[in-house]
């Protein structure tokens, strides 16, 4: 693949990374160095992306470096937990927080299939699931949003 | 259950900023150039705010009195976003099952970490669990500690991609250090054991110390009274200049200093603790392996660049001219 076209096709999904990076780090400045590294990787790593695939590969490689970041966080300063969910922010809607609250296991597979629209093949390629534990966990992901927001009083 | 819109669900996100696109343009711009290493424009941010917090000594009283903002500030020490507070609370919940969640996840890292401290500190711990049926995985990294000067200064010798330390400052006896390890490209990490425990899988992987590359240290130097003067020495694959994040008190001074044989250099000044960030670009690149890739059910141990050294050191004021000497850079 040329270069222009990997960066066309990278700008092109960087909207919807940016935002699952975002559900994993609660730090808009760190999910855009996760997005800014995952394109690096994704061009070093290009040779070993199936034509198709590419949305689920790039995903997969910003999930990845959402972890490096998250590990140097627990590194640097391990007195403090890792921030694995938001405060419950009044400013927020009740919406994002019963999705924040979900485990990430969950909560990721929610996002990819309902926020950004990937089949339940691409979803379990990003995540590194087989395709039943991807929709076993998209079962979960609902049932237990809504009893949440049911607990919340939002139907 | 209701549907939900995927319009719906994406506004609960921030937009993409348009220079954070123009940052990926550029990088990618880069790539050719540096042919399989790419330079990356990296906006030093959580890591670093985390290090700035421990250099100046404020965790405790700041977070307890809640004084901590983040605060965007650039090499010339110019303050340019003072963005939302952050404090605790973002990383708290009220809810029972997230509490309950935190403690989890607090426990197990607390497992982990006793579970690699019984492992020799210059192997590397790979420590793998699940949640919620994922795999979920952490490390620490090859260090080794000593709390003899000599042994110190021997290490520094195999370093010397490093800025050497210069004088003792006076009334401060070596307290202890944390000298951090890489291999170099090319060597290997060698699985030499597979522990499972509690639902817990450790790896321990050694590594020939002859490939060994110092990538940093953590040095400690304390006066009789417990006043400390702390050295953060770190290699970094690439920061952006632009950009630099810390969470400083409000009143904190900021400002750019002269420090010669630097590329930059900032003063931060909070309360009674003087703290320093200095920069260099390295005469030429470190290739390491030092960056841990989890896919599946592997670790993939991938090579990283280095390319310049950042300090991050702090004394309490009085003692800030002891800084400058350490490094011999007396502006």
């Amino acid at each position: 693949m040329e270069k222009e076209s990997f960066e066309r096709m990278y700008l092109e999904m960087a909207p919807g990374l940016y935002r699952l990076a975002q559900s994993i780090l609660h730090h808009p400045p760190d999910a855009q160095d996760a997005l800014q590294q995952a394109a690096v990787n994704a061009w070093r790593s290009l040779a070993r992306i199936h034509p198709g695939t590419e949305r689920a590969y790039f995903t997969r490689i910003l999930i990845n470096e959402c972890r490096n970041i998250q590990r140097r966080r627990m590194r640097m300063l391990p007195m403090d937990p890792l921030p694995e969910r938001p405060a419950r922010n009044m400013a927020d809607s009740s919406l994002k927080e019963a999705i924040h609250s979900l485990p990430e296991g969950l909560r990721l597979p929610f996002l990819l299939h309902f926020m950004e629209g990937y089949t339940d093949r691409e979803g379990a390629d990003a995540m590194g699931l087989s395709l039943s534990a991807f929709k076993t966990r998209l079962i979960r992901a609902r049932k237990k949003l809504q009893k949440i927001l049911e607990e919340e009083g939002m139907p | 259950m209701r549907e939900f819109s995927k319009a719906e669900l994406q506004a609960l996100y921030e937009p993409l900023p348009p220079e954070a696109c123009n940052r990926i343009q550029d990088t990618l711009a880069l790539l050719p150039l540096q042919k399989e290493e790419p330079i990356m424009k990296r906006r030093i941010s959580i890591g670093l705010l985390a290090a700035l917090i421990a250099i100046l000594g404020l965790t405790s009283a700041a977070l307890a009195g809640g004084i901590l903002g983040r605060i965007q500030i650039n090499w010339k020490g110019e303050k340019i976003i003072a963005a939302p507070q952050i404090t605790q609370a973002p990383y708290h919940t009220n809810s029972p099952s997230a509490l309950e969640e935190q403690h989890q996840m607090q426990s197990i890292s607390q497992r982990i970490d006793a579970l690699a401290n019984e492992f020799p500190s210059r192997d590397l711990i790979v420590s793998t669990w699940k949640d919620q049926g994922a795999a979920t995985i952490s490390y620490r990294g090859r260090s080794m500690i000593t709390d003899t000067l000599d042994q110190f200064l021997a290490f520094m010798e195999k370093a010397p991609h490093l800025p050497p330390l210069h004088i003792l400052p006076e009334g401060y006896t070596f307290q202890k250090a944390e000298i951090y390890l890489a291999c170099q490209e090319g060597s290997q990490y060698t699985l030499a054991e597979t522990r499972e425990t509690e639902g817990i899988t450790l790896q321990r992987y050694t590594a020939d110390p002859k490939d060994d590359v110092i990538t940093g240290y953590h040095l400690i130097l304390e006066k009789e009274d417990g006043q400390r003067i702390m050295i953060y020495c770190h290699l970094y694959t690439q920061s952006d200049l632009n950009d630099l994040c810390a969470d400083l008190a409000e009143d904190s001074i900021v400002e750019m200093m002269d420090a010669p044989g630097m590329d930059n250099a900032l003063r931060i000044v909070t309360n009674d603790r003087a703290g320093h960030i200095l920069r260099k670009e390295l005469d030429a690149p470190i290739p390491c392996l030092n960056e841990f890739i989890f896919s599946t059910e592997q670790v993939e141990i991938r090579p990283t660049l280095y390319q310049e050294v950042q300090f991050h050191n702090s004394a309490p004021l009085e003692d800030e001219q002891a800084l400058f000497m350490l490094l011999g850079i007396a502006p």
